[in-house]
């Protein structure tokens, strides 16, 4: 997958500034600030309904704060949400796919709403469907796919376009590890080449291996943002063989996991 | 075959029946489907019904009205097992078309020790034991009458082929039941262009037969060719045992016999090829995986002369959803249940009242497509969303399949009128001009009222379209479609001059443009709204 983009790094690529939603009464984000850099992958951790969806959904134009503001690539989104679009690959947290159609349909769809051309669409949904393994159904309806193969699809779709933001939810759900090896890679080499990567994950230990800065969110609120030495320090460890998944507890008030498994597990 | 083995797939099935309609329901419905409660509830229905019908019969016969009750009577008498069977065959296949889960323990019977004809005789009975209530409602019902009014032997022989018609009926849905699954194995996860099109046509069939059987001018059609000398009834099977009793009241013995016989015949018959059937579609059948190694290549189509890249895309998307879909059969099958029903109701007039009816059939089934269009994305609407589309690429594109399905049932309908009808090939020709233009703005105005009034819920089944919605779309495209129509209608209907009626046509088509401009501009701006957030 030949992946270049333009674009020098060092230049940010995402901004958030006093993002807020509130669902009814629930605040999904509250007074939310950070930025991106071109080719940084930033990974977004949290627990169930932290907000990281809603941030990703926001960044993409598809939810609308209720205040703050948020440029992708120096486009607001809320105004902007086609220049965005044009750019920025997502794959949701659960891909909602066409189950009428076929893998290659699908591909081809999506391709065809991006506006590529047919000799490049050719070239790259093949390059996709080998680079995943899925040739041999590319021409099976996708109601017949596993969940594995229909993540493949979805990340398949999210680079066809060959967007300068990439924005993940949960991307890695559900893939076998040589295809979640397979993805960890073009993530990083991508992130290389300058596309700015944003995902979320319950897998710490993914998290951990690559990317370069972490935002963990808690209640719609970040709890603590930076580099894995900079989150080590927050965490106020002392230590530095500290794992995310520590830190991760710690920041987010959870620490107190071994006092419930005790309950739990009391006769 | 081993009964008992049958008896335990029987309640096994029942059981599933009973408690997968019931989940999600309160616990008073769970509580009240069992099957002693079934049983209970037959017991009921058969003292009510046999008691009052006997109280009504003494009460009639005691009157001036008798003799006139007599014929009616009758009548009823001659077509029970016919509308027994029809009955039971009409609740089979809704259970059938519009669920799944209902027959979720048929699977496990696959791996199970047990034979096609064991199981299709417990399906069968199964069928027989949950709408048992509709032939002991009918035959107690009819019991009293019958005896009052001297029609003993002839309910008693009509009771007798009612089992028969039963059998039939639920020998029909095993066939259908086997055919479906072997189907649904096949077209829901492979693709297959010759799967989808037997699909679409039985899918089709299906539903004509299940309306038309619905329709009730199709059983006062029927009655009123059963007559003594039954005519030509004896083509149709499924009114053998009324012949046979329509021939035992009229003294005729030997064809009583005949028909009686033929009756019990075609049960066996339909019972050896729903065991056929099964045996021979038994699930799960064996993968039917194509390993491709052909390189995707797209092809280029002449539609990319007339739409953009996107809209095209959206256009081909919709068509095949269409097509594939099981919960989209339905609007396909509308203008052939439509046309059934034109032909089947009596005084319809043929193929001269179809030239007019078709542009009502053109309207509503174009309309139907168009309306389901943006809420049967479903939770699939994402992918528009995250997409770089224009509102304007977003209307045209979701309003090219209805206008090309609308177009297709323009060109079959007035195709079969310029064949068979005796109206002038010009006014053929108009009206199926027309006909397209309705076509287009039908789809225009039901993409705007999808887009105003989507329903993007998926479960417990797909709805497509707001309960508003639904309520207002067929009133506004009547108003609308009227007074588009108005001068081309009546300028034909009060036979104007040829130049007059061209001019008509004219009007008609000036109103058809405007009026699909203006909801495509509506429609434009309700897309921009809806497209601002995601909806769900």
């Amino acid at each position: 997958m030949s992946y270049t983009t333009p674009s020098p790094l060092n230049e940010i690529a995402v901004t958030v500034e006093r993002i807020s939603k509130s669902y009814g009464t629930v605040w999904a984000l509250n007074g939310v600030n950070t930025s991106v850099k071109r080719g940084e992958i930033r990974g977004l951790l949290g627990a169930n309904g932290s907000g990281k969806s809603t941030l990703m959904k926001i960044l993409l134009g598809l939810v609308k704060p209720d205040n703050g503001r948020v440029t992708v690539l120096g486009y607001d989104p809320a105004f902007q949400p086609i220049l965005v679009r044009q750019n920025v690959g997502y794959v949701p947290e659960t891909p909602r796919l066409y189950d009428f159609l076929t893998g290659v349909e699908y591909l081809d769809f999506v391709a065809d709403l991006h506006g590529i051309p047919a000799e490049t669409k050719k070239q790259r949904i093949n390059e996709y469907l080998s680079a995943f393994e899925l040739q041999s159904q590319a021409n099976d309806l996708l109601s017949g796919y596993s969940l594995g193969m229909r993540q493949k699809i979805a990340i398949s779709a999210s680079l066809i376009h060959r967007p300068e933001v990439l924005i993940l939810d949960e991307a890695l759900n559900g893939l076998d590890p040589k295809t979640a090896k397979i993805v960890k890679d073009t993530l990083v080499k991508l992130a290389s080449s300058g596309v700015t990567v944003i995902f979320s994950t319950h897998v710490l230990e993914i998290a951990q291996a690559i990317c370069q800065r972490i935002t963990i969110l808690n209640k719609g609120a970040i709890v603590a943002e930076g580099t894995m030495s900079e989150l080590q320090v927050l965490a106020s460890s002392g230590t530095t063989d500290q794992s995310l998944e520590d830190i991760f507890l710690s920041l987010t008030g959870t620490s107190d996991v071994r006092a419930i498994v005790e309950e739990l597990t009391t006769r | 075959m081993n009964f008992r083995k049958v008896w335990v797939v029987t309640k096994s099935l029942l059981l599933s029946q009973l408690r997968a309609t019931s989940v999600g329901k309160s616990s008073f419905r769970s509580l009240i489907r069992r099957p002693s409660i079934l049983a209970i509830l037959d017991v009921v229905v058969m003292v009510a019904a046999g008691g009052l019908s006997y109280l009504a019969a003494r009460a009639i016969a005691g009157t001036t009205y008798s003799s006139a009750f007599q014929p009616l009577i009758q009548n009823v008498v001659v077509i029970l097992p016919a509308i027994i069977l029809g009955i039971i065959l009409l609740m089979g296949l809704v259970l059938e078309v519009s669920s799944g889960a209902q027959f979720a323990s048929s699977d496990t019977v696959n791996w199970l020790p047990v034979t096609a004809s064991e199981y299709v005789t417990a399906s069968a009975l199964s069928l027989l034991l949950y709408y048992s209530v509709i032939p002991i409602a009918a035959l107690s019902a009819t019991f009293s009458f019958s005896i009052v009014f001297g029609l003993g032997p002839a309910w008693l022989l009509a009771a007798i082929l009612s089992l028969f018609s039963v059998v039939v009926a639920t020998s029909v849905l095993e066939i259908l039941r086997a055919i479906l699954n072997r189907f649904s194995s096949s077209f829901y996860k492979r693709g297959g262009k010759a799967a989808i099109v037997l699909r679409i046509v039985s899918g089709i069939l299906v539903l004509v037969i299940f309306q038309s059987l619905f329709y009730p001018t199709v059983y006062e059609h029927f009655l009123g060719v059963i007559t003594p000398n039954f005519g030509p009834t004896w083509f149709v099977p499924i009114l053998w045992s009324s012949v046979s009793v329509t021939s035992l009241i009229a003294g005729n013995g030997s064809t009583a016999v005949l028909f009686a016989l033929l009756t019990v015949a075609l049960a066996a018959v339909l019972f050896s090829v729903a065991i056929f059937a099964r045996s021979k579609y038994w699930v799960p059948m064996q993968p039917t995986i194509t390993i491709s190694s052909a390189a995707y290549s797209p092809k280029s189509t002449f539609a990319s002369v007339i739409l953009n890249q996107a809209e095209l895309a959206i256009a081909k998307k919709d068509v095949r959803g269409l097509l594939r879909r099981r919960e989209m059969i339905r609007l396909l099958a509308m203008p052939f249940v439509f046309l059934a029903i034109s032909f089947l109701s009596p005084g319809s007039g043929g193929f001269s009242f179809t030239s007019y009816f078709g542009f009502f059939i053109v309207a509503l089934s174009t309309l139907f497509i168009a309306i389901s269009g943006i809420g049967a994305e479903g939770r699939s609407i994402i992918n528009l969303y995250q997409a770089p589309l224009k509102t304007r690429d977003f209307v045209i594109g979701k309003s090219t399949t209805p206008i090309i399905f609308g177009s297709i049932f323009a060109a079959a309908i007035y195709l079969l009128v310029a064949i068979f009808s005796r109206s002038q090939p010009f006014q053929t020709g108009i009206f199926f001009l027309a006909a397209i233009g309705i076509a287009l703005e039908m789809a225009f105005l039901g993409t705007l009222i999808g887009l105003r009034f989507p329903n993007f819920s998926e479960s417990p089944r797909s709805q497509f379209i707001s309960q508003s919605g639904s309520l207002i779309a067929v009133p506004v495209a009547a108003i609308v479609g009227g007074i588009s129509l108005s001068p081309l209608l009546v300028t034909t209907i009060f036979n104007f001059a040829s130049s007059y009626r061209v001019v008509g046509f004219g009007a008609s088509v000036a109103i058809i443009l405007v009026a699909s401009f203006l909801s495509f501009k509506f429609a434009e701006s309700q897309a921009t709204k809806l497209l601002s957030q995601l909806p769900i």
